[in-house]
């Protein structure tokens, strides 16, 4: 089958990654009872290729590469595990979903558990304009009263 | 998927192709081929059963008007822009031809200084090759918290009849081109019926189904039948008008001015003047037929914190008439008009600190502290953002108060929320009686609050009295929050004074304030970009840049494994970069 191998620094989470490649495309065997999901693929090379990350033409998916074992001179098993994300990346932008967290289009009003808060708020004091600024005595009287002595 | 539900959610009407057995939704920007209006059970979502297809056709086609009516809509902002978005289908008929139609229209609505002006952006839809030509009459307007649009048809060729449906959306939009939905409707026209009455004569199902009594020949006694459960729900009103509470009108009827008691605000010089002379033989010989103790007139004196209403000038005293001749005191006194009076505070205004859920419960607390009337909580979900305003209405004869709180903000204006009362009057004993009694009402104030145990947890309700009087206390009990890494739910309410009526009022603040407990926000640098901020909406995938975290998804069109597509549905839900 054929693969070709490729360096990438882009974070696992990201769907489509930037990949360099490695090398030309090459041929490869894939080992008895490999899964497409998690095959094991040997290769013939001259030194141990510095690659993290592949594509298998036949599976039509892209692969990390979980680890690299020297069978012996000039043959290295690869083993690797699909990425889900890069290898469905088309189909996955057109799907629809309901999005609970976002980089780009969230509302801050909405409540997060996440939320962290130091243990010293901020305490402030906001007063009134106006009170009671204008004290009387008041005396409580029988009778009525007149405006002649 | 795009359908029209009637307000129960169980039925959509849909197009439906006549030459086809499938269903297609009709999108706003996808037209079909020949299409029917059918009514459709939506009971199951992923495959809507067809029941019918609408054939109530209106006789009037020189004008076929469609009045859009929204959901109740918040109140037009002028600092953002308005769009209505229409989206209509019909069938109409010619003869025994029928032939669809289906058009967006999208509609601009700006508000300039509270004025409405309406632009038509675009119609998108193909007439056909018929007369159909459906347009936005006049202007958009509103009445009260709803939008209407109003369409108009008057170019249909006579002779054809005309059934249609469609949904009106009311959207304010945003300067990076996304929108906020603000508010949508079924919109039925004059050429649909899709009504209840419909639906119950032709399909026999009726849109608000009525709750069933039950058949008692068929209960089954064995039977717990306590779990029945049907569909349901989804029929609020969505109605938050609300009314504004204002402050009411001082009393009318008072007891000055009947001439039984007087009122009279005085000065420390003319207390004095009016106590000298109670003691003269001149008085005494004149009051000793009415009275057996000068005091007996006297019925009070106070200190009270507001100057109440006067009449104009000084008046005499007179407390009775003895042989003809009117008994007054010599030092003129100013006559309280009114008992009652208002005392305005003023307002605040309260501005969101972050303009984020941490302005509002359980992160932030607002106490308010009332001269008279203690220290209260209000609750910061109600308030904030909010002119907070108090007003007081005083009884200057008994001391009682109330102090109205209220809030002004774009629903409401003066809005009463909260009513506290209090006394405002500190007596002066003026014998040993009336001083023995002023003692034995303040320390029995103080017993209370003492009695009175501290309820509530943090974050809201009604704490009661302080613990002492006059001093703060911690509440006795604390809530745990679900929220480990916040603080500031589990944080306890203070209780900042304690009872604050008559003299001990006097001594405490004579002016309101509120005291406000922000949180500090712990937030890393570029946290969105690891962890993204709260959504909650529904989008394609491919519109989101950056990172990504989802509720739920309905996988579609993938042609990888079942473990692929577990792996791929895990690690959405737990956050990609787009």
């Amino acid at each position: 089958m054929t693969i070709q191998l490729y360096q990438t620094i882009s974070p696992p989470e990201r769907v489509t990654k930037t990949l360099n490649a490695v090398g030309a495309a090459m041929t490869g065997t894939i080992k008895e009872e490999s899964s497409i999901i998690d095959p094991i693929i040997k290769i013939s090379a001259a030194f141990l290729p510095e690659a993290n990350y592949l594509y298998i033409n036949e599976f039509k998916r892209y692969y990390y590469i979980n680890n690299v074992i020297c069978d012996y001179d000039g043959i290295f098993e690869i083993h690797a595990h699909v990425d889900v994300l890069m290898s469905n990346a088309a189909v996955l932008r057109k799907q629809k979903a309901v999005v609970a967290k976002q980089q780009n289009r969230f509302n801050l009003y909405l409540n997060d558990s996440d939320y962290r808060t130091y243990s010293d708020p901020y305490v402030i004091t906001k007063e009134f304009p106006t009170g009671f600024t204008d004290p009387c005595y008041l005396m409580l009287m029988v009778g009525d009263y007149s405006s002649s002595s | 998927m795009n359908s029209w539900f009637t307000d129960g959610g169980r039925f959509a009407i849909v197009s439906y192709p006549t030459a086809n057995a499938n269903v297609y939704w009709l999108s706003p920007t996808e037209q079909r081929g020949y299409t029917e209006l059918w009514v459709a059970d939506m009971s199951n979502p992923e495959t809507p059963a067809p029941m019918a297809r609408i054939t109530d056709y209106t006789q009037d086609v020189e004008f076929l008007a469609c009045v859009f009516k929204t959901k109740p809509i918040p109140p037009f902002d002028p600092q953002y822009e308005y769009e209505v978005r229409c989206y209509v289908t019909c069938t109409y008929k010619v003869g025994a031809s029928e032939n669809p139609y289906a058009f967006t229209m999208r509609c601009r609505v700006a508000v300039v200084n509270t004025t409405l002006n309406t632009t038509v952006l675009d119609m998108t839809g193909q007439n056909w090759g018929a007369s159909l030509n459906i347009y936005i009459e006049n202007d958009v307007f509103i009445d009260g918290p709803y939008m209407y649009a109003y369409f108009g048809n008057d170019d249909a060729t006579a002779g054809e009849d005309i059934c249609g449906i469609g949904i009106c959306g009311f959207r304010r939009n945003k300067a990076d081109g996304t929108y906020f939905d603000v508010g949508s409707s079924i919109a039925q026209g004059g050429g649909c019926w899709i009504s209840r009455k419909w639906m119950r004569e032709n399909l026999g199902v009726d849109i608000y189904p009525e709750e069933a009594e039950p058949d008692p020949e068929e209960e089954d006694p064995n039977e717990d039948d306590d779990g029945y459960s049907g569909p349901g729900g989804g029929d609020g009103d969505h109605d938050h008008s609300t009314d504004d509470i204002g402050i009411p009108s001082l009393p009318t009827l008072s007891a000055t001015g009947t001439g039984f008691v007087t009122l009279y605000k005085c000065n420390l010089a003319q207390i004095r003047a009016v106590a000298a002379e109670l003691w003269t033989s001149t008085l005494w010989d004149l009051i000793k037929n009415l009275f057996t103790d000068p005091l007996q007139f006297i019925i009070g004196l106070a200190i009270c914190p507001c100057t109440p209403d006067l009449l104009q000038g000084g008046y005499y005293p007179t407390i009775g008439n003895v042989l003809g001749q009117d008994v007054k005191l010599s030092t003129p006194l100013q006559v309280v008009s009114n008992q009652y009076k208002e005392i305005d505070c003023g307002t605040i205004q309260l501005n969101k600190y972050y303009g984020s859920a941490l302005d509002y419960s359980p992160y932030e607390k607002i106490q308010i502290h009332l001269p008279y009337c203690g220290s209260h909580d209000l609750d910061v979900d109600e308030v904030m953002g909010s002119t907070i305003g108090v007003k007081y209405h005083c009884d200057v004869l008994t001391g009682a108060c109330v102090a109205f709180v209220t809030i002004t903000n774009d629903e409401t204006t003066a809005c009463v929320r909260y009513q506290y009362t209090g006394n405002i009057i500190s007596h002066i004993p003026i014998t040993e009686r009336s001083f023995d009694e002023v003692v034995k009402s303040v320390a029995a104030m103080g017993a209370a609050a003492v009695g009175t145990l501290a309820t509530a947890a943090g974050g809201g309700g009604a704490i009661g009295e302080g613990i002492s009087s006059g001093e703060g206390g911690e509440t006795d009990s604390v809530s745990m929050s679900a929220n480990g890494g916040n603080v500031m739910t589990v944080k306890p309410n203070i209780m900042r004074t304690g009872t604050l009526s008559t003299a001990l009022g006097l001594l405490a603040c004579q002016k309101p304030f509120i005291t406000r407990t922000i949180p500090r926000q712990s937030l890393p640098l570029n946290y969105k970009t690891y962890e993204g901020y709260p959504s909650n909406i529904t989008e394609t995938l491919g519109s989101l840049k950056g990172f990504t975290k989802i509720y739920s998804i309905r996988p579609n069109g993938f042609t990888c494994t079942a473990d692929e597509l577990d792996e791929l549905v895990s690690l959405l839900k737990g956050g990609v970069i787009l």
